[in-house]
């Protein structure tokens, strides 16, 4: 059971196409491929610039943007539509002003999303933190994502308080490979890092760089591993052959068959 | 002497002008985690100098269940139950965002009387969550009487889930793309009379609590939060209004109904235990008037589930964030085209919250940290997930 659900997902990720047969998927194509040919419209028009075909952006260092598992659609446009929240614009604007590297762009509803570097993690966040017209001063989530062979993520979501807008989403793509992935802390930027950072290194294993106190929050200090590592394996004794040495099932009805 | 035993000593010991003083040694106490103040599993630390706090902290993880993991591991409708086990105070909160989240990827439109559902039995569960919390605070400053009172409320509400869905506490009600089952015969007219009922209580609880002058002395000026500590700190919800700053998501991002009906947003002035009380029962008073305004808009009849596809596969990644009561609730979800979620990310208010202990509690006495705790309202299953 559970070497079936992990293969299901490894094939999926590592190839995209492999999980695109059933019906609802084939639903989901047409919508991408519709919004795509919008984007095209628009930049027929001449009035952005046209959007880049593949995910991986040619600017930045191969080390730092690892190739993404699956291309989302949005991740293609860079262009800014005409139609997006000026708290969007505005943010798109004042990023590319003071870091041209940044490709940032429109996510969803009023959501900017940026992928940074991780060498330049840390002036980026001072700068949307203390920059007038963004003033990012609320760290909502900092999520950390196993990207299998894509390498570990961390995301963060802001947002200005008390507009509640202009909002941003920063990817990090941790440097330094799965063993030592590590990433700059932010605690000193925003100090309600400090607990987000620290599951995010209890449960994944990014070490995060200038941390006060990177110990494991959630589990035993003991703990071997990071159980949210897509590569994790308990180290503990299977709970199913416990349970099966000690009393038999008398029916198929009886046994677990969640895993470990 | 060996410095170890001296630790509980205290001696006099001549100072440079000559004058003898009373030499005195920090002690770390341990609270917890089988501690009745502590609303679950929680372990406080604290160094004390006397009776005063000079730094606390707060050891979590207890609970954890790695809620995340499982998440990863089950097919997407099949979270929903194990979202209930997070919040188990709100539980319809903690479903709501992860239904939310799906919707959000799957592009669903949810049919306008489940969206009334969810926003009257949401609000419904706010009141619930604070007049629980009223109680349990009472019972921590010593006082039992509220929490006797504040029990009775919200058993009736309760009730009313009972017979909706058949659970009191872990509802599993919210379903991907609508509502479980409708609502049942006679919903509307109990849910009124309660509200009515509810008016009448809170003029009650007034009454007994918030010019006494015994819950004065123990909470005014007590754990106070300056504004930009609290946007510092991550702080949201009820902890953040009543430092000043008046942002509701309900208000700031609406989801659900809020942007059709007019509330208003609690703010406090100082900050401290006894303005997070206040915020706390001025919201009540603003979802009853939000859950009058639903029952008068309810629609008559018509779905309550979206088609939803039978195999749900959505790919992408989004963030979807409510007010629950404790704060604000996030659910940063990635999908990779299969049934089963790739990442599941709760962003839980209360988990922030418990950062901000060391904040509240430096330089108060010892039992002040107590009623601090009580007034960041903790519940541990969402700290520790």
């Amino acid at each position: 059971m559970r070497d079936e659900t992990s293969d299901y997902l490894t094939q999926s990720v590592l190839a995209p196409d492999l999980g695109k047969k059933g019906t609802g998927d084939m639903a989901y194509n047409e919508k991408e491929s519709h919004g795509q040919s919008e984007n095209m419209n628009d930049s027929g028009n001449g009035v952005h610039e046209t959007p880049q075909p593949t995910p991986t952006a040619a600017d930045q260092p191969a080390e730092t943007q690892p190739e993404r598992p699956k291309a989302e659609p949005s991740q293609r446009e860079h262009a800014v539509s005409p139609d997006a929240p000026d708290e969007v614009k505005t943010t798109i604007a004042a990023l590319v002003e003071a870091f041209p590297s940044l490709k940032p762009f429109h996510k969803e509803d009023d959501w900017t999303e940026v992928v940074v570097p991780a060498a330049l993690l840390k002036d980026v966040a001072r700068f949307v933190r203390d920059d007038e017209r963004l003033k990012l001063n609320f760290l909502s989530s900092l999520s950390g994502v196993d990207y299998r062979d894509a390498g570990l993520q961390v995301v963060y979501h802001l947002i200005s308080i008390p507009a509640g807008r202009p909002k941003l989403i920063m990817k990090v793509n941790a440097e330094g490979g799965r063993d030592n992935a590590h990433v700059p802390s932010v605690v000193d930027i925003w100090p309600t890092a400090n607990w987000h950072e620290r599951e995010a290194w209890d449960l994944l294993g990014i070490r995060f760089d200038g941390h006060p106190n990177l110990k494991r929050i959630l589990l035993r200090e003991d703990w071997i591993g990071h159980p949210l590592r897509k590569d994790y394996v308990d180290s503990r004794p299977p709970r199913e052959r416990q349970y099966k040495e000690t009393w038999a099932p008398p029916s198929d009805r009886g046994v677990r068959h969640d895993e470990s | 002497m060996a410095d170890s035993e001296m630790n509980i000593s205290t001696q006099l010991e001549e100072t440079g002008s000559g004058e003898p003083r009373i030499r005195t040694e920090e002690l770390l106490i341990n609270m917890g985690p089988q501690h009745p103040s502590t609303h679950g599993v929680l372990r406080v630390m604290a160094r004390l100098d006397g009776e005063k706090v000079v730094d606390a902290w707060g050891d979590i993880g207890y609970l954890h269940r790695c809620f995340e993991k499982i998440a990863e591991k089950r097919p997407l409708p099949a979270v929903i139950p194990y979202t209930d086990r997070t919040d188990y105070l709100a539980a319809l909160s903690m479903e709501l965002t992860y239904v939310l989240a799906v919707e959000k990827l799957l592009n669903i439109e949810v049919p306008e009387r489940a969206v009334y559902i969810r926003f009257i039995t949401n609000e419904l569960q706010r009141i619930a969550s604070h007049l629980l919390w009223f109680g349990a605070f009472c019972l921590d400053l010593g006082a039992v009487t509220g929490f006797l009172y504040a029990f009775r409320d919200r058993e009736k509400i309760l009730d009313v889930y009972e017979s909706l869905c058949g659970a009191r506490m872990l509802y599993n009600y919210f379903r991907i793309g609508g509502v479980r089952n409708d609502l049942y015969q006679g919903f509307r007219d109990t849910v009124l009379r309660l509200m009515d009922d509810l008016e009448k209580r809170l003029v009650e609880f007034d009454n007994l609590i918030t010019s006494n002058k015994i819950f004065e002395t123990r909470t005014v000026g007590v754990g106070v939060l300056t504004a930009e500590e609290a946007i510092a700190w991550g702080a949201s919800g009820p902890v953040l209004r009543a430092s000043g700053i008046p942002y509701d998501i309900r208000k700031a991002d609406p989801y659900l109904l809020y942007d059709r009906y007019d509330f208003n947003v609690p703010v406090g002035t100082n900050g401290d235990v006894y303005d997070r009380y206040r915020v706390r029962m001025a919201e009540i008073a603003e979802s009853i008037k939000l859950v009058r305004h639903g029952l008068e808009d309810l629609p008559r009849g018509g779905d309550i589930m979206a088609d939803v596809p039978r195999r749900l596969s959505p790919s992408g990644d989004t963030y979807s964030r409510i007010e629950s009561p404790r704060g604000e609730v996030g659910c940063y979800l990635v999908c990779d085209g299969t049934d089963v979620a790739y990442r599941v990310k709760w962003r839980s208010p209360c988990f922030v919250h418990l950062q901000l202990l060391g904040t509240l509690s430096r330089g108060s006495l010892i039992a002040d940290m107590v009623a601090n705790i009580g007034s960041l309202d903790i519940v541990m299953g969402e700290v520790d997930r």
